[in-house]
Parts: C-alpha cells; structure tokens; sequence
C-alpha cells in the first residue's frame, strides 16, 4: 500500500497534424490515492479530454503519439506500453469512466438493464441472472428509483439526470476502485449537477472509490474535491489542496479562474475574465505559456519557462511570482 | 421493450400481402387446379382466354397458366428470398470486417468491391451462368447471391463507421468490452435497420434479375415454371393472349411494391424513438 494508487508521470502527448505538431498534453505529472477525489480543470484546449483518455490507452495512435518517457503507473504497475490485453484487464474492471453526454454515452437500441449487465459479465464472467441482479443493484446504489422498471427501459425513455445514473451505474459495473469523470455535469442542467456531484462523493465515501473528475468549472469542484489541478496549455499550471487552493492560490491564471467564478455570485458592473484567448496547441507561447494574458508578467515571464514551484506543502505552481513574490505587490 | 415488429401497421399491412403470396406459393400444390408441367391436349385447348374452368387462360402448351403462375411464385420466391440471404451475409460479414477492421483491411476489402461493382451484374451472371453446366436452383441462388453483397458490403461499412465513432463505443471500450462484444451488442444492432431495408428492397431486385435472366433463358430452365420464364414465353404472344405475360407480371410488380413498402415501415418501425 505503499504507493498511490495511480501514478501519472511525466505525461507528453502530442497529435501529429498535416502541418504540425499539438502538444496537447505536456509533462504532466499527478498522484491519486485510494478513496480521494481529484479534480482536473482547466478551459476547452487544456489537454483535460486528452489527459483523461489516455490514462485508459484510448488514445487513437495515430494521430496521437504518447511520448516514450511518459508513465502511468496503476497500483506501481507501468501501463504505458503495455499490450491490448493488459490494457482490458485495467478498463471497467480497475478504473471506470463516466463520459460526458449522457444521451451520447448509451447505446439507443440496448436496454439499460442490458447495457450494465454486459459490462458486469465482462468482468466477472457470471450467470445472466446473478447480472441482472448485480446490475439492478448497482442501479439502485446509484439512486435510480424503480430499478426493476428502469432496467428494462431504454435510454430514451429516461430523463438526462437518470441517464447519468445509469452511465455512472455502467462504469461502476466492473467494480472499478478509480473512476474517471469527464465533464459529468457538462450536459446537465445546475440542479442535476449538484445532485450528480453529490452522488460521485457518495459512492466515493462508501465504495471506497477514488474518483478523478475531469471538469473545466472550478467553482464546481470547490465542494467535493480534495485536491485540485488546474491546467493550462497543456501543463499542470498549479496543484493544491482544495481548501488551499481556493484561500490563497499562487497562480494568475488560477486567480483569474477564482474572480470569473464569484464575479457570478456577486453580480458586479462587469464579468470578471481572464483576458485573451486560450492558446492553439501546435503554437504556444515561449517561456511561461500564460505570459501573453497575464497582469503580473515580466521580463523574466518572457524569457525563462518557470517550472512547478512549492509554494507551501503539497502546493505548486508554474509561475515565477512563486520565487519572487515582492513583484506580487505591483 | 420494443414492441415486436409486427405491431407497427404498415410493417403488417406490407407483410400480410408477401404472407399471403407466400402461402400461395408454398400451399401450390393444392390451390392449383391442374398440373404446371403437364401438356395435356395440345389440339384442343392451346391459348385459351381466361375461362371459369382456367381463370387466367392457357399457354401455347395447353397449361393452366393460374397453374404455372402458383408453381412458379414458389421458384422465384424462394430464389429470392435465399440468395438475398446469401447476399445479406456475405454482404454484413465484409461490411463489418472493412468498418471496424484496420484502415489496411477496409482499403483492400472496398477496392475489391470497386471492382465488382464495376461489372455490370448481369453481363456477370450470364457469363458465369453460361459457363456452369446444368444450372440448378442452389447454383441460381448462389450466384445471384454472391454477385448481389456488394452494395450491403457498402451501406454496412458506411453505418458500421459511423457508428464505431459514437461515445457508447467508446465507453464501451474504456469498459473494457472485448472487440467482438462491441462488434456484436454495439455495433450490429445500430446498423441492422439499414440492413434489413437493403435486404427486403434486395428481395425485390432479385426477383427481378432471376426473371430477366430466366427471360433470357439462363435461369430457370423450362418446363419448370418461374415468373420469369412465364414472361418470356409470354412475350411472342403479347397480342393474341396478352394474359400469359400479364399475369406474371402483375405477380411481380405487387411483389416487389410491397416488399418495397415493408422495407420503409420497417426503417420508421426500427427507430427506437418513434413511438
């Protein structure tokens, strides 16, 4: 038990297009524990999607090229390399994924009742009955009412919210102990998204499950998470325990992030944004990658690719305020 | 669940007419009033106009032409229907093998299928057809089964790649389902209405190509009856007893019309969101 139970290092992916290279995903290096939840956010062409599919080997090779030194290592196994069937024995059965729109991610013409047993004897090899059972139960644990009912139902038939359930049902099918969230709540309307969250902690605190929950909506994860990361350009530009992120972050980009979101809340003459666009993949900027839309950069910021700096236990940021905080004040 | 098939009324309406000309072929034997083959006065009774005793008349041979036509529905039915399913499987088999296989194998698969098409079909049948000793019913349905998968081959390539892009083969995959489990619980059941359209519009075809071949005298060989041979034999007659081509061909057209008719239903009826 020594080691966590996913290991992400050094991650580099990249996508080979007619006329150039994306890098869409950048060095990135992360942990997750048994039982904790982490959350990774970042804007549309952060390299979130990406990041999390290829923690399944779903990347489509080509066009996505993994870089050679790149490591994933679930339970200190490494998987990068690893053949089709190691990759099965991991997929639903050690670490499940939730995809982002419900109405997408079920298969219009099976049953839902069909669709998790399948899964379910995919990974245990037992009788249609004992799945079936197995499957209702797991529709229920995941508080879709009328189990029976809904197992014979298709997907059409049930509202966005019970859809979620029952995708988060498929994914919990093969007793996954890590469950990937991409965008959960992107299809959902505010409500359902409270709901969805709370369930995902829920079935975090009893099953024991470590959840990774892929989302670009920073004020969503303030409530579950423990710890968060937030990307940018395809790098992790800073990591903390939630709680510390949200009181003291250390990175513009993060801050800015923070103000966009209680600008919401506060209602104030105008939107608070984080000015400029998010940068194209095959292009970003030199040095510090977040340069270009920040308030505080400097000759250094355009100079000099910061790295991860501590900024305090367990907390990181890439940026060189973190090793000169006195520019800060200015 | 999905209501069965049969509940939709146009799917009924379509089947209940290929029902009963189904019947009607399988039951010939005792709706017909005389024999098909037979030649039994040659004298007295050759191109009768339809009579109470021959409802549709006799042919040059003295045949009950109602006869011939029940006994032929039989023939060119059940060509039909079996090489449209030689053709469906041959058809579904590569069609999926090319969608959900390698770029390599899709590539060599739809060339070869380029080619085919490039033949045309009957020019083929006729010169295999002529080539083959002694053409029995099997040898009919097998090349007229076989020369006809390659637009399924096609249509299920072009569904089965648009299908392997949707998010639940995806998550299917991050699940952990096997490439033959996602092949046969994903990936068929999305592509099988097309498939079952293709395949009742491909019955239609079919009757006709077997009659256009047997019209041209390498199908079905005479004294057996097919629609087909009817017809052509109908043909050196059309103005003193129109009624020896008419009434085959009227069989055919209500056929292929209503198949054509159930294939639609069947398309809206498979929609799992229609009601």
């Amino acid at each position: 038990m020594s080691h966590p139970l996913l290991a992400v290092r050094d991650l580099g992916v990249s996508y080979q297009t007619p006329s150039s290279v994306a890098r869409a995903v950048d060095g990135v290096s992360f942990t997750i524990d048994r039982g904790e939840i982490l959350a990774i956010v970042g804007e549309s062409g952060s390299g979130k999607t990406t990041l999390a599919l290829s923690l399944l080997g779903l990347l489509p090779t080509p066009p996505a090229h993994v870089a050679p030194t790149s490591r994933i290592e679930y339970d200190g196994v490494n998987l990068m390399g690893a053949d089709t069937a190691a990759w099965r024995r991991v997929r639903g059965r050690e670490i499940g994924m939730v995809f982002q729109d419900p109405a997408l991610s079920l298969n219009p013409v099976l049953s839902i009742g069909s669709q998790v047993t399948d899964v379910v004897r995919a990974h245990t090899g037992c009788s249609r009955s004992e799945a079936l059972a197995r499957g209702i139960e797991l529709l229920g644990m995941v508080g879709v009412d009328g189990p029976e009912l809904r197992a014979r139902q298709y997907p059409h038939q049930l509202s966005g919210g019970l859809r979620q359930r029952a995708l988060i049902a498929v994914a919990l099918a093969g007793g996954p102990k890590l469950l990937i969230a991409d965008e959960p709540t992107a299809a959902l309307d505010v409500t359902v998204q409270a709901q969805m969250l709370e369930l995902l902690v829920d079935l975090g605190r009893r099953l024991g499950l470590a959840v990774l929950l892929v989302t670009h909506d920073l004020a969503l994860v303030a409530e579950v998470a423990h710890r968060v990361i937030v990307m940018y350009a395809g790098q992790v530009a800073e990591s903390a325990p939630a709680t510390l992120l949200f009181a003291r972050s250390r990175h513009p980009y993060t801050r800015g992030l923070l103000r966009a979101a209680r600008a919401l809340d506060e209602r104030g003459p105008r939107l608070a944004a984080v000015p400029g666009a998010p940068p194209p993949a095959t292009a970003w900027p030199p040095a510090c990658r977040f340069h270009p839309r920040c308030g505080h950069a400097w000759e250094r910021c355009r100079q000099e690719a910061p790295g991860l700096l501590a900024a305090g236990t367990q907390h990181e940021a890439r940026c060189w305020l973190v090793a000169e905080p006195e520019r800060e004040a200015g | 669940m999905r209501a069965p098939l049969w509940t939709h009324r146009r799917v009924r309406r379509g089947l209940l007419i290929i029902a009963v000309l189904g019947l009607a072929a399988v039951a010939a034997p005792l709706l017909a009033p005389y024999d098909p083959v037979e030649q039994p006065d040659l004298a007295g009774s050759q191109l009768l106009s339809p009579s109470l005793a021959h409802p549709l008349g006799t042919d040059l041979y003295s045949r009950d032409v109602l006869s011939r036509l029940l006994y032929g529905a039989r023939v060119s039915l059940a060509i039909a229907a079996l090489a449209t399913l030689v053709a469906l499987t041959v058809g579904t088999g590569v069609g999926l093998a090319a969608g959900y296989g390698t770029p390599a194998v899709d590539g060599v698969l739809m060339r070869l299928v380029d080619a085919g098409l490039a033949v045309p079909r009957v020019f083929l049948l006729l010169l295999v057809l002529a080539l083959w000793e002694g053409a029995s019913a099997a040898t009919l349905i097998l090349v007229l089964g076989l020369t006809s998968w390659l637009p399924t081959s096609r249509l299920v390539r072009a569904e089965v790649l648009s299908v392997r892009q949707r998010d639940y083969v995806a998550a299917a995959r991050a699940l952990g389902l096997s490439r033959w489990r996602i092949l046969s619980r994903h990936v068929l059941p999305n592509v099988a209405t097309p498939i079952l359209v293709s395949g009742a519009l491909g019955i239609g075809q079919i009757i006709l190509v077997e009659a256009g071949l047997s019209f041209l005298g390498v199908g079905v060989p005479p004294p057996t009856a097919s629609w087909g041979n009817m017809i052509a034999d109908g043909q050196y007659h059309l103005a003193s007893a129109p009624w020896l081509a008419a009434a085959p061909g009227i069989a055919l057209i209500v056929t292929v019309v209503s198949l054509n008719l159930v294939a639609d239903a069947v398309q809206d009826a498979l929609d799992p969101r229609a009601a």
